[in-house]
């Protein structure tokens, strides 16, 4: 039975089993009590070493200084960031740890051009905290951050039914089970849309594996109630692939899109869930629930596969929306050695893109995250309403469109002159924002329109009835976005996001993100602070709100190792589906099946066979 | 108290050519009076008392960190002031020079003084787009003085 009244000063550690039951205030309450002891301490938690700056050596050019996270020690240290070789390299100096370089951006004609496209947000007027610590220690989210947070992530559970081999997040590894009750992750919903003037309209449900919670449902319903508009799974599939009706539930819950992860097309490049994926898709298929495919890329592992990935979700562009590639985030303390063998970064994975499509999605097709700010300024100067602003830094994330026709595949950007009408639309908007009238701006919008589209390159259904121009003129004339999914038919959205780890960590980079996480204290922390620096922000955070094994075994009835997947490769390759999807990309015949069983008992997942 | 100035010049993440200066005034019999700093000083890299608090107001009100003057070359100082005992209610007001376009924005921060300490009334933050007509209507209800006095002053350092 729940015990009113928990206080955080009598116990620390908090039993989550006595406060599961007890209603938003008091949840609220025993939150902002274990805010304050969860914070970053300086000295204890981390120093502060600025005052030394990293030498530059012999054919070496600074671009900037910066300040960034010690991999050992988590203190605030001066980074340089600089070229070398045609490339761009961060390089740290910890009294205490000694030398620290990692490769930055992998090309610097890349980073220039990118670097242009950077505009700064309006961040948050309401913080969360005052601003006690210098950045990233006061995370949570404070005034002086630069972005406003375009999508929530909330971990719904640390229980996974994978076991995968390089992750600790997952309850066995951690020693305990994070899995916040309902009416806690209400206050954290609240939490996270107090931000002003922009709130987040977008709350991605993540873990562990989400779709283990048997209120799943009831979270999604919760999440709507609370004002987010656009709900997205972030799921390995697994559950998908066996439960036909999921999909359906969750779609009519008020999912909108499933984040999956997709590291590949074969069994040696994605161990995760090769196998499954496409019983996934068919049964996302038969719900009509969009999938964005997720692909990890690390250099040694699967860089050589991300032509493929992309055919991949062309193949499936019926269900497949996107592909957002990660390049890898290192996690935990690894040697130089190492690490070069793992390290890609935008540019890298955007050069081999271009190589493996046989240069049909070129380097110059991609264009970074802040590059459509100058979209949310015209509309907000036409409507008078603070929008939702991408202002990211540059280096964080890049992205295009691609379409399909006839077999050839065709960026945006062969038929949109980007630049040319995002230059246009900053114009106009200035021309609003200093009082000219909107309708005269529209008219001119109306004439000016298709001079920035050149209809004879665009896909054919596109050019069919000048369909593309009016689709442009709906969306920025009448803010009518009901025609944004026909764009998005036949159309595959490519996102490039990499997010940081201790080696390449940049301050500057963490002050603009606007991937947040709410976390179970109530606090908003930017994506690189949470995943980048776990023992200050995650993992503490969530041990402490945390049931221990036996009792969330006592509580549920149920074993934590029943979640446990074994995989059934003999009846997952021989199944319809299985060819269907990966017989255009592979031979899938040659690969015999001792070979499938060890990429999957490598990776950590074990094989059954019925 | 402290105020902070800082003059920089940048181009990563994003071009920056900025001067920002400070002003601090006391509230005194419905009067505002401006405060000479009694020391000036470069804000340390090392102190953490010093990159907290930079952050905390330059951060808020001017969007410009410790972090942009790593960025680029200049300056950030931070610049100490006695406050007399007749004080009750202070201002600071922060004027922001753009120097590509000689764009000049103020940016208030006002605060109640007792007993030495001090307590926030209103702070400016750097994405406010409000009219200077509401900020000043806004200040003068916080600090209880005339509208007109905080409009003379808006004027003179705009």
């Amino acid at each position: 039975m729940a015990q009113k009244n928990v206080s955080v000063e009598e116990e620390f550690h908090i039993n989550y089993s006595r406060i599961a039951s007890l209603g938003i205030e008091e949840i609220s309450k025993i939150a902002e009590e274990a805010r304050a002891k969860l914070f970053p301490k300086p000295g204890v938690d981390y120093k502060i070493y600025l005052s030394k700056r990293p030498p530059l050596r012999e054919g070496e050019e600074l671009i900037t200084y910066t300040q960034s996270a010690c991999p050992e020690c988590n203190s605030l240290l001066t980074a340089a960031v600089f070229k070398r070789d045609g490339k761009v390299w961060i390089r740290k100096v910890c009294q205490e740890h000694g030398e620290f370089e990692e490769l930055y951006f992998g090309s610097v004609e890349m980073y220039e051009r990118y670097r242009k496209y950077q505009v700064d947000g309006r961040g948050n007027i309401i913080a969360h905290l005052p601003v006690t610590a210098p950045c990233p220690y006061n995370c949570g989210v404070c005034t002086r951050h630069r972005s406003h947070a375009a999508l929530i992530n909330v971990v719904l559970t640390n229980r996974c039914d994978l076991s995968c081999f390089y992750c600790f997040f997952y309850a066995k590894k951690s020693g305990y089970v994070y899995e916040p009750s309902l009416e806690h992750l209400r206050y954290m919903f609240r939490q996270a849309r107090l931000t002003e003037p922009v709130k987040p309209p977008a709350i991605q449900l993540t873990g562990g594996e989400p779709t283990l919670r048997e209120d799943l449902l009831d979270i999604i319903r919760i999440a709507k109630e609370e004002g987010f508009t656009h709900i997205q799974l972030n799921t390995n599939g697994i559950r998908l692939a066996f439960d036909p009706d999921l999909a359906v539930k969750v779609r009519q819950a008020g999912v909108n899109t499933v984040y999956m992860s997709f590291d590949g097309v074969s069994p040696f490049t994605n161990p995760k869930n090769h196998w499954e994926v496409p019983y996934a898709l068919d049964n996302l298929r038969k719900a009509k629930l969009g999938v964005v495919l997720v692909p990890t890329v690390i250099k040694h592992y699967n860089l050589s596969e991300v032509g493929k990935i992309i055919e991949f979700g062309l193949q499936n562009n019926d269900i497949v929306r996107g592909v957002n590639f990660q390049p890898v985030s290192i996690v935990g303390r690894m040697p130089r050695k190492e690490r070069d063998k793992e390290r890609v970064t935008i540019p890298d994975v955007i050069k081999k893109i271009e190589e493996q499509t046989n240069g049909q999605i070129r380097e110059e097709d991609w264009y970074p995250v802040p590059s459509v700010a100058p979209v949310s300024r015209f509309v907000e100067a036409l409507t008078g309403k603070p929008q939702l602003t991408l202002t990211t830094h540059f280096a964080c994330g890049a992205a295009t469109y691609v379409f399909q026709d006839d077999g050839e595949i065709i960026p945006i950007t062969r038929f949109v002159h980007v630049d040319e009408f995002f230059d246009y639309l900053d114009k106009k908007a200035e021309e609003l924002e200093k009082g000219k009238n909107k309708y005269i701006v529209m008219l001119d919008l109306l004439v000016n329109l298709r001079k920035f589209v050149d209809m004879s390159k665009a896909p054919r259904r596109l050019r069919e009835g000048n369909k593309l121009v009016k689709m442009f003129y709906k969306i920025f004339a009448r803010h009518d976005y009901s025609s944004l999914g026909e764009f998005h038919y036949n159309a595959l959205f490519l996102g490039m996001m990499h997010f940081q780890d201790l080696y390449n960590h940049d301050v500057a980079r963490v002050m603009r993100c606007d991937i947040h996480y709410i976390m179970p204290d109530g606090r908003q922390v930017p994506f690189c602070s949470f995943n980048v620096i776990p023992d200050l922000y995650r993992d503490r955070a969530q041990k402490v709100f945390s049931y221990s094994f036996e009792e969330w075994e006592k509580i549920t009835g149920k074993k934590l190792i029943a979640d446990h997947y074994k995989r059934n490769i003999k009846k997952l390759i021989s199944g319809e589906p299985y060819k269907r999807h990966y017989s255009k990309l592979i031979d899938i015949d040659s690969i015999p099946y001792e070979q499938h069983v060890l990429a999957s008992q490598r990776f950590g997942i074990p094989v059954i066979e019925e | 108290m402290e105020t902070f100035a800082l003059e920089l010049e940048a181009s990563d993440p994003k071009p920056v050519s900025v001067k920002v200066d400070s002003y601090l005034f006391c509230l005194s019999q419905g009067k505002l009076s401006k405060l000479m700093p009694v020391e000036e000083k470069e804000v340390s890299p090392e102190s953490f008392e010093d990159i907290t608090s930079f952050d905390n107001e330059m951060g808020t009100i001017v969007g410009l960190t410790y972090n942009e003057i790593l960025h680029g070359t200049g300056y950030a100082k931070k610049l100490s002031f006695n406050i007399p005992p007749e004080c009750k209610k202070a201002l600071k007001v922060y004027r922001i020079i753009d120097k590509k376009n000689g764009k000049i924005i103020l940016r208030f921060i006002a605060l109640e003084v007792s007993n030495g300490r001090f307590s926030l009334l209103y702070s400016d933050h750097f994405s406010k787009s409000e009219k200077m007509e509401s900020i000043i209507k806004n200040l003068s209800s916080k600090l209880g003085i005339e509208y007109k006095q905080l409009e003379t002053l808006a004027r003179e350092l705009a």
